[in-house]
This record gives C-alpha cells, structure tokens and sequence, in this order.
C-alpha cells in the first residue's frame, strides 16, 4: 500500500459531510459510498479533498500542459476541460478501488 | 571504255587520276600502261598539285548538283571554287577526290569486280522465342512497419525513446523490416513515401493528435482526415500514441480501408514520476501503451493485443492503488478504442507468387530491374 492511500479519502458522506478513508472501509467501521451517488458538487469536494491529500504529482497530456495538483485543484473548481478530465479519471479509479475493497469485505 | 576490269564512261576515262613529277596529267589508261605509276599515293602530293589535280577531274565532269545534308546543293562551279578558294569545304572535295582515285588505282589490280552482296530471296525469320515454360515461383520478401516517433518534443520524447527501445527491436528481431522516421525526418513527405508500399503492414507512433490529425515533428500533419490518400492506409493495422485519434481520424481510416486501428479517443494523460515514490509513474503508461505493439509484432490478433494492453493498465494500476497515476491509467484505459477487424493480424512475411510468362512488357521491365542484365 502507497503512503497516500491511507490519507487520501476514497468516500464522502454528504450528511455528514465527513471524508472516509481506507482504513475506516477495510475494518468495516463505515460503508462505502460510491461516487456515483454523490451530487457533481459532493464529487467535486471529495476529488478536491483526495488531490489536497496527495503528493503535488504533476499530470500531462500527450498534448496539452503540464499540471501541478494546484492547477488540477483550481481546474476543478472552475469547470475547466482539464479538470472535468481530472473528475473523470478519479471516478473511473475510485468506482474500480471500492469495487475491488467492497469483494473483499464481502469475504 | 573497259580498263583492266572496269567500264569507264568516256569522260571518265579521260579524267587525270595522277599528276606525274613533270606535272603531267595523267589518265587513268595511262597510269595503266606504266606500273610504276600504280604504288604511288596522291596524299603525298602538295596542296597546291592535289587542289590542281581534283580541279582538272572536277573539269572534265558533266555539270551535277550535289546534295550536303544541312547546307543544301552546290553545282560543279560552285564546288570548284571552293577548291580554288581552300574553303574548308574546298579542302575535303579534294581530299576526296585524291583518295578516290588512290583507290581507283589500286582497284586496277583486282582480278574480280566488286558485286552488290545478295539479298535474302525471303526475309530472315524471326530469332525464335525460348520456350515459353508456364511455371509460378514462389518468394518470401519482409514486410515494413513503418514508426513516427516524435523525437523533437520534450513531452513525448520520454515515450518515444521508450517505444524505439522497447517496441522497434521486438519488431526487429520478429524479422520485419523497420522504417522509423524520427527527428526532424518524422513529416508527411516521408510518412507517405513508405506507408503506400504495399509491404508496409502496420504504422504507429507517438506524436501530438487531435480528433481528426496525428502530427510529426513540429506539428507537421502526418494524417488528416480528408487529407490522405487511401492508399496510405488501406490494408494496414494502425496504433497512435497520440490525444484524440480514436475519435475521427481512426474511424477515418478504417473507412478508406485500414484493417484497424488502435488509439484513444480523448486525451492520453500521464503522471510524470514522483521521485519520492518507488515506481517510476510515466513509465507505467508507457509500458501499458506499447503492449499492443509487441503483442501485434508477435502475431497476436488486434483484439487479443488490446486485451493484453487493457490486462496491462489494469496491471499497472494496481501497483499505485488510489494515486493519481491510477486515476489516470484508469482513465486512458477507458479511452483506449480499436476499431475495425478484431481479427486483424500481421506477420513479418509475405509471400509473393510470380508465374511465367510475364504477361506484360512492363513485368519484364520489373524484372529487368531487380536481376543482372546479361547480352
């Protein structure tokens, strides 16, 4: 396991407005809660929350910018193509991530 | 007149054919009649007793026209005045003339006279044809794949150096024939050259794209939608590590005849690698990207060479759990499309049928070409 997976939230609870985390899914402490019941504002904040969390990665495409994690943050935040990409590429990621944990609990 | 074994016209018998020491003309019967006379040569004469000597012929000729290709005619006066004035045409009239009668001399001695040869009473046959043996040989010859490896761009030189490290020398050593275009040499001039060749069987590379165009060193169009000739593409499998082509262009390509295509239809976006990580991040779309090459050099089908590459970001992705590089492998995993024949294959080799007879001049010529001449 990467240091960030513990301290990157992979759920969010919009009634409580509390972040999840691995360790809190793997003990069974709370359920998942997957992306795609969350509004386009809650996603924002969770995938906002994980980019804060993580390691100031820098994203490329083939042909385009280069983007620090503030830059993926404020794209975010503002609608931009790069951050809709960035929305899309964490759900993609975390839709397979809770898949994959809620089969093993299932165990 | 008969002299030795020849008839003379009488004007002809009374022209000089020597001028003696004396200066005396001498006719030809004359000459005849002392031997001695017979082994001289009238080039050992002056100029001055040659030009005199073809003057006192040219005399005694009846008027003529003579014909001279590009100058036109000259009468019997107008050639003796070029003789009495040494033109340069003057000069050959009486070289001319003196060899003639050289000859002429000499000519007295002969014991036959000179016949006309005889002509064939039917025409030759023709050299008859060989054999025509009715038989087809069979060659195998390597097929190409044909690289645009952008190597003139900071973001995709890394993937670059990767495929030709990684991919070229799987093909390579597969037995195709590699034509990799990089550098500046990566533009659509050299593109087409090779990639019409009907031995080039796959085309891929990585360069910037876009819906409808994949590029070559500075932004130079490789492929455009509308901008191509079939013929560029028709029988090819393809694969772009490029944004976007998997959109327009490679459905393009595949409806002017490609057997397939292999690419992304949005952005392919990378993470950089973070030093502060174990795993070299970039290096983990490259890999998950070129397994479609390799799995197509080792005579995969296209849709088992996209499996393999869709089991390879899935692979790659469970390395870096929950990181960003995972989002972004999951995300080009998503992206990655192939188009057309499922079933697509290539191979390094081809086999090329050639039956004899040639049916046409323009086959001899072919192979005129690739074997030795000999008479």
């Amino acid at each position: 396991m990467n240091n960030f997976l513990a301290k990157q939230p992979l759920c969010y609870d919009p009634h409580r407005m509390k972040f999840i985390y691995y360790d809190e899914l793997v003990s069974g402490q709370e359920e998942i809660i997957f992306p795609d019941s969350l509004s386009r504002e809650d996603q924002k904040k969770l995938i906002t929350e994980r980019l804060k969390k993580g390691p100031d990665d820098t994203v490329q495409s083939i042909s385009g910018m280069p983007y620090t994690r503030d830059d993926l943050i404020h794209a975010i935040e503002n609608d931009e193509d790069m951050g809709n990409m960035t929305m899309e590429a964490e759900l993609i990621m975390l839709r397979d991530l809770l898949r994959l944990i809620a089969g093993q609990r299932a165990k | 007149m008969k002299i030795g074994k020849l008839n003379f016209k009488d004007y002809a018998a009374k022209k000089p054919v020597l001028l003696s020491p004396s200066g005396k003309f001498l006719t030809i019967k004359e000459v005849t009649a002392t031997p001695k006379f017979e082994f001289g040569s009238l080039h050992t004469l002056s100029g001055e007793s040659q030009a005199k000597l073809a003057l006192e012929r040219y005399k005694l000729e009846p008027d003529f026209k003579l014909g001279i290709f590009e100058q036109g005619v000259m009468t019997k006066a107008d050639v003796m005045k070029h003789i009495q004035d040494g033109t340069e045409f003057g000069q050959l009239a009486v070289q001319v003339e003196m060899q003639y009668c050289n000859e002429l001399m000499q000519s007295l001695k002969m014991t036959t006279v000179p016949a006309f040869p005889k002509l064939p009473d039917k025409p030759l046959p023709a050299v008859p044809e060989w054999k025509q043996i009715k038989r087809c040989f069979w060659f195998r010859i390597k097929n190409i794949v044909l690289f645009c490896e952008n190597t003139t761009d900071a973001v995709t030189t890394p993937f670059a150096l990767y495929r030709i490290a990684n991919v070229h020398s799987v093909f390579a050593a597969r037995g195709f024939n590699i034509v990799a275009l990089t550098g500046t040499n990566v533009t659509r001039t050299n593109f087409e050259a090779t990639a019409k060749k009907p031995l080039t069987v796959y085309l891929s590379g990585i360069g910037h794209g876009n819906y409808d165009v994949y590029t070559g060193h500075a932004g130079g169009i490789i492929l455009k939608v509308g901008a191509y000739d079939p013929a560029e593409v028709k029988g090819k499998a393809i694969h772009f590590l490029s944004c976007r082509t998997a959109a327009r262009l490679g459905p393009d390509t595949v409806a002017k005849g490609a057997k397939c295509y292999a690419g992304y239809d949005e952005n392919f976006t990378f993470v950089w690698d973070n030093p502060a990580t174990p795993i070299n991040e970039v290096d983990l779309f490259k890999k998950s990207d070129s397994i479609f090459d390799i799995y197509m050099a080792n005579g995969f089908t296209a849709q088992q060479a996209y499996n393999a590459a869709i089991a390879t970001f899935n692979a790659c992705i469970a390395l870096v759990p929950g990181t960003a590089a995972a989002s972004w492998l999951s995300y080009d995993r998503d992206h990655f499309r192939l188009l057309g024949d499922p079933n697509t294959r290539i191979s390094p080799y081809r086999f090329v049928r050639i039956c004899l007879p040639l049916k046409t001049p323009l086959h001899e010529e072919m192979l005129a070409e690739v074997g030795e001449l000999m008479d």
